[in-house]
């Protein structure tokens, strides 16, 4: 994710949370300063509380769509499968029933179940020997 | 109900700017706090709105007791592993008993495991060595070291408990050990990167996946040689594999995320369903109910009903779910997360994991139950 990607995120996130603590403070400094509070005040307090509340699934959307757009359709993250781009052991993907080869001998390629490009020399979770 | 004290004025009003006046007093009024003021109460009247102390050793008490009952429920709580369960700890190179926590070492590379029908023998192959191993699951101790060709992979005892059977994908064979005299006895050629292994129940005949192929060898177990080779159109990389409780129908697992379903008498794919990504292990469970099958490079693992060949649900289990192994009675199945090093049982009746059994090793591979390999 670039910087300017994880500022807007952040900001997104904090929004919501910036309004309930807006609401809250200014409900609690109310109720501190009057004995009588009125049933709208209270209300009105509690439906914009909820309300950014409510709203705080909606950066975690914006934050998984963000994070889906960089994945290739229908493979799994690098992260999630432990990908390195070293072997583990005597397994390296240019065994691998799974790896699609670069152009060139030794160059990167591309995995049908692991997103974006693959070392021949690198390895996952879902090493598959092909013998 | 949450009560708190409020003072209220009696007597005569007081005056402005007087906060001491000797006629001004008060009286303790308890009320009842309105549920819209709850979490509000302690500034409420700026005085004292606490909830009353009875009501917090109460709570107190209330949480002890949950802590008790839940306690002594988990001690009296359902017996996970009925029969011993035995995982291949890859990159430990070991193979645990995860129902007693013994682990064996120095399995190099431990990669698949069967255990033979009387529960006394494991086969385990090798990921980084051409072997497989026989050993004796009470002593741990390494009986045999077979070398049965490069890439191992699937292994499998047959159930008379004559035959062992280890995988070599490189060399395109399968090994045959008489388990008895602890010696290979033959290398049976079988296709294209063969991967895993199922006997049928009467120990006659072998089932061997073809990775590298599009089908399933026949090996006939009397005369130890390839008889037959079915064709699993629809799926790429058949992998691993199971019967129904009846023989009569093979399911196949393959790479990258799909399952088949071949009749046997008439040799077509009756079935193919989508299930989690990439490969994983398969099993129909004994009672034949459902169909279990992890995902490696998912998060899931597959419930398929056989009725209906549909997947009935998706377990998540945790990062990379592969073997997948029913205790004998059907009850409860186990799946080796690789990402998370923990063994999940399922309990077959909610279909819910119940358990996250942590592995004394990492990568937990590959499954295997006494009664139901």
């Amino acid at each position: 994710m670039t910087e300017a990607a994880a500022r807007q995120l952040l900001c997104v996130l904090s929004l919501p949370l910036a309004g309930f603590h807006h609401s809250m403070r200014t409900f609690t400094m109310k109720i501190q300063s009057s004995r009588h509070i009125s049933r709208r005040a209270v209300l009105r307090h509690a439906v914009f509380a909820v309300g950014t509340v409510a709203a705080l699934p909606l950066a975690g959307i914006v934050s998984a769509a963000t994070a889906a757009a960089t994945e290739e359709a229908g493979k799994a993250d690098q992260k999630a499968v432990q990908y390195q781009d070293h072997p583990k052991g005597t397994s390296a993907c240019a065994n691998c029933a799974n790896f699609i080869p670069g152009a060139h001998s030794g160059e990167p390629g591309a995995c049908t179940v692991v997103a974006g490009e693959i070392s021949p020399k690198g390895w996952c979770l879902a090493y598959a020997g092909n013998g | 109900m949450l009560l708190y004290d409020s003072y209220e004025r009696v007597g005569c009003n007081p005056r402005p700017g007087v906060p001491n006046d000797p006629r001004i007093r008060f009286r303790v009024v308890r009320r009842r706090l309105p549920l819209r003021y709850i979490g509000a109460c302690m500034t409420l009247d700026g005085r004292s709105s606490v909830p009353q102390r009875t009501h917090l050793i109460s709570c107190c008490l209330a949480c002890a007791l949950g802590v008790i009952v839940s306690t002594a429920g988990a001690a009296e709580g359902p017996d996970y592993f009925p029969e011993p369960v035995y995982a291949t700890l890859t990159a430990s190179n070991a193979v645990e008993s995860v129902s007693t926590d013994r682990t064996w070492n120095a399995l190099t590379g431990a990669h698949y495991d069967a255990v033979s029908a009387d529960g006394k023998l494991l086969l385990v192959s090798s990921k980084d060595q051409p072997e497989a191993y026989l050993v004796d699951v009470k002593s741990g101790e390494k009986l045999g070291t077979f070398q049965i060709g490069p890439t191992p992979q699937g292994v499998a005892f047959s159930p008379d408990g004559k035959w062992g059977m280890a995988v070599s994908a490189g060399d395109g064979t399968v090994s045959v050990i008489d388990v008895k005299a602890r010696k290979l006895v033959k290398k049976v050629a079988v296709g294209k990167v063969p991967h895993n292994i199922r006997f049928t129940s009467d120990s006659k005949i072998a089932y061997v996946t073809l990775q590298g192929g599009t089908g399933v060898a026949v090996v006939d177990m009397a005369s130890l040689g390839k008889v037959d080779e079915i064709d699993v159109p629809g799926i790429k990389g058949p992998h691993n594999l199971d019967l129904s409780d009846d023989e009569q129908t093979l399911w196949v697992r393959d790479l990258i995320g799909k399952v088949a379903a071949v009749d046997l008498g008439s040799r077509k794919v009756v079935a193919v369903i989508p299930v989690g990504l990439s490969h994983g292990g398969i099993d129909v469970i004994p009672g034949g109910k459902y169909v279990f099958t992890g995902a490696i490079a998912d998060h899931v693992v597959d419930v398929i009903d056989p009725a209906t060949f549909k997947v009935i649900k998706q377990i998540d289990v945790g990062q990379g779910p592969h073997g997948v192994r029913a205790s004998r009675d059907g009850r409860w199945v186990y799946a080796g997360v690789t990402a998370t090093d923990r063994i999940a049982v399922i309990d077959t009746q909610t279909l819910e994991v119940v358990r996250q059994e942590p592995a004394g090793g990492m990568l937990p591979f590959w499954i295997s139950v006494a009664g139901n390999d």
